[in-house]
């Protein structure tokens, strides 16, 4: 309820804001997103542990599901900073942005890819 | 008069019946039956004797087997597919909740179904390493219980189809090594392809799977019949010319033999077939060996097979075409090697029973 709020009273204000001074209503915009991700982080990590803890419950690798959240979550804050520039104008620093949580996923998944070749090299063998 | 004539027929009825048993467990003894250890929980000596005295194991035993094993492989191999449905599910979650247009969501994806295709694989490497292990088992059984088969052939007058058992063991170790060597490594090949292929989203590598797939059927269907073509064949030449051997002898013993020459060959005769019920139990007890080695890894691959056919049903309706295409790429995979297993105990079946019904 309350995000909504912020939500729709940000983007009126940045419409107000927009003919006179343009720095602020961009301004506007960038705490409204802060405070929504701040207000949402509580329910989000209430969300990754009850996966966890599923998780657990099933007896399985952990460490592939921390993997699977974390990815899925650095695609989610680079697509939020990316959307974000795209607004500000700067799509170029958003294509930059995109590239470099493509690349972090990729390290993340490191361990994955060296598991996955040694059991198909076992496999293999 | 008619009691005391009924007495000596009771009792040289009963001493018939002695020597005969005598006979029989001494030929049993003497093939080398007791010495072919499967595991604590099955004899091949035993089930041949219980063979012998018309005793069958009681089903309830057996059904009460096939069941406990049956629900431990599906415990063991549906631990895999929570994972599979969980890792699906939190990808589902996390790209609806956000929506999965963006790009970056696509490399999130690759990490997913990494995940996912390592979990094929280590089902896959499981199910081929169940295959390996039982058709292992079935080969070792096989060489041990040729030569008792073959011992007993030749108790049972039988001397050219010993001969014959001898090639069979080399067409035994041929087969399981080519199945082992060749088509297990060529269907494994077919399901990493396809499992490869299936990221894509195109069909660039589904033909290739598909033929390596259909090599494996074709190599394994040109090696049944080859197998069964040398049993059956040269089993029809050595049954004729032991017949006309046993009979020669026979007739040797009864006429050139004298006084005694008619009785001796009675006995021989009676020994013969006193050899030909113990090499029928030998036989059967084998079958029935061979079932009971390939019945436990059947199962535990059927329910490795059930469970993916199961994660593939759950999560299709709620995820990318791709991931399940995947499960059932590597479900096809496995029911290869299933059937590969089953071929292998299929054409031992057959062996032993040729063996022990010439």
């Amino acid at each position: 309820m309350g995000v909504c709020l912020i939500g729709i009273i940000a983007s009126v204000l940045s419409l107000v804001l927009k003919k006179d001074r343009p720095e602020f209503s961009l301004l506007v915009v960038l705490s409204a997103g802060l405070i929504i991700l701040l207000l949402i982080l509580p329910a989000a990590r209430i969300a990754a542990e009850t996966i966890m803890t599923i998780s657990e419950i099933a007896g399985i690798g952990g460490e592939y599901i921390t993997v699977i959240i974390k990815s899925c979550v650095i695609a989610m804050i680079t697509s939020v900073s990316a959307s974000t520039c795209r607004d500000a104008g700067n799509s170029a620093l958003a294509l930059k942005l995109e590239i470099a949580g493509r690349i972090a996923i990729i390290i993340l998944a490191v361990p994955v890819i060296n598991t996955l070749f040694n059991i198909i090299l076992s496999v293999i063998k | 008069m008619k009691i005391i004539l009924l007495i000596i027929l009771i009792l040289s009825g009963n001493a018939n019946a002695m020597e005969t048993e005598e006979i029989i467990s001494r030929q049993l003894e003497i093939s080398g039956a007791d010495e072919i250890y499967i595991n604590d929980d099955i004899n091949f000596a035993e089930i041949a004797g219980d063979l012998i005295s018309f005793e069958s194991p009681s089903s309830e035993s057996i059904i009460k087997m096939f069941f406990e094993k049956m629900f431990e492989a599906v415990r063991e191999s549906i631990s895999l597919c929570l994972v599979v449905i969980l890792v699906v599910m939190v990808l589902n979650i996390i790209t609806n909740a956000v929506g999965n247009n963006a790009a970056v969501f696509e490399i999130s994806f690759y990490v997913c179904y990494m995940v996912i295709f390592m979990m094929g694989t280590v089902s896959f490497k499981r199910a081929t390493d169940i295959a390996r292990i039982s058709i292992d088992e079935l080969n070792f059984f096989m060489k041990a219980a040729i030569p008792v088969l073959g011992s007993l052939m030749t108790a049972s007058g039988g001397v050219a189809r010993t001969a014959h058992a001898g090639a069979s063991v080399i067409a035994i170790s041929t087969t399981v090594s080519a199945i082992s060597n060749v088509l297990f490594p060529v269907s494994t090949m077919s399901a990493l392809i396809s499992g490869v292929g299936c990221l894509s989203g195109e069909r660039s590598l589904k033909g290739f799977s598909s033929a390596l797939k259909k090599a494996s059927l074709w190599g394994l269907g040109i090696i049944i019949t080859i197998f069964t073509t040398i049993m059956s064949t040269k089993s029809f030449a050595a049954v004729n010319l032991d017949n006309v051997t046993g009979r020669t002898v026979k007739y040797a013993a009864g006429t050139f033999v004298p006084v005694v020459g008619g009785m001796l060959s009675e006995t021989l005769g009676s020994i013969i077939a006193c050899g030909r019920l113990v090499k029928g139990a030998a036989g059967g007890a084998s079958v029935i060996v061979l079932l009971y080695l390939c019945l436990s890894p059947m199962i535990k691959l059927v329910a490795i097979i059930v469970a993916y056919k199961f994660t593939a049903m759950i999560i299709a309706p709620v995820s990318d075409g791709r991931l399940s295409g995947a499960i059932e790429e590597f479900t096809s995979s496995i029911v290869i090697i299933l059937s590969m297993v089953i071929f292998t105990a299929v054409m031992f079946i057959i062996c032993a029973g040729i063996i022990a019904a010439m």
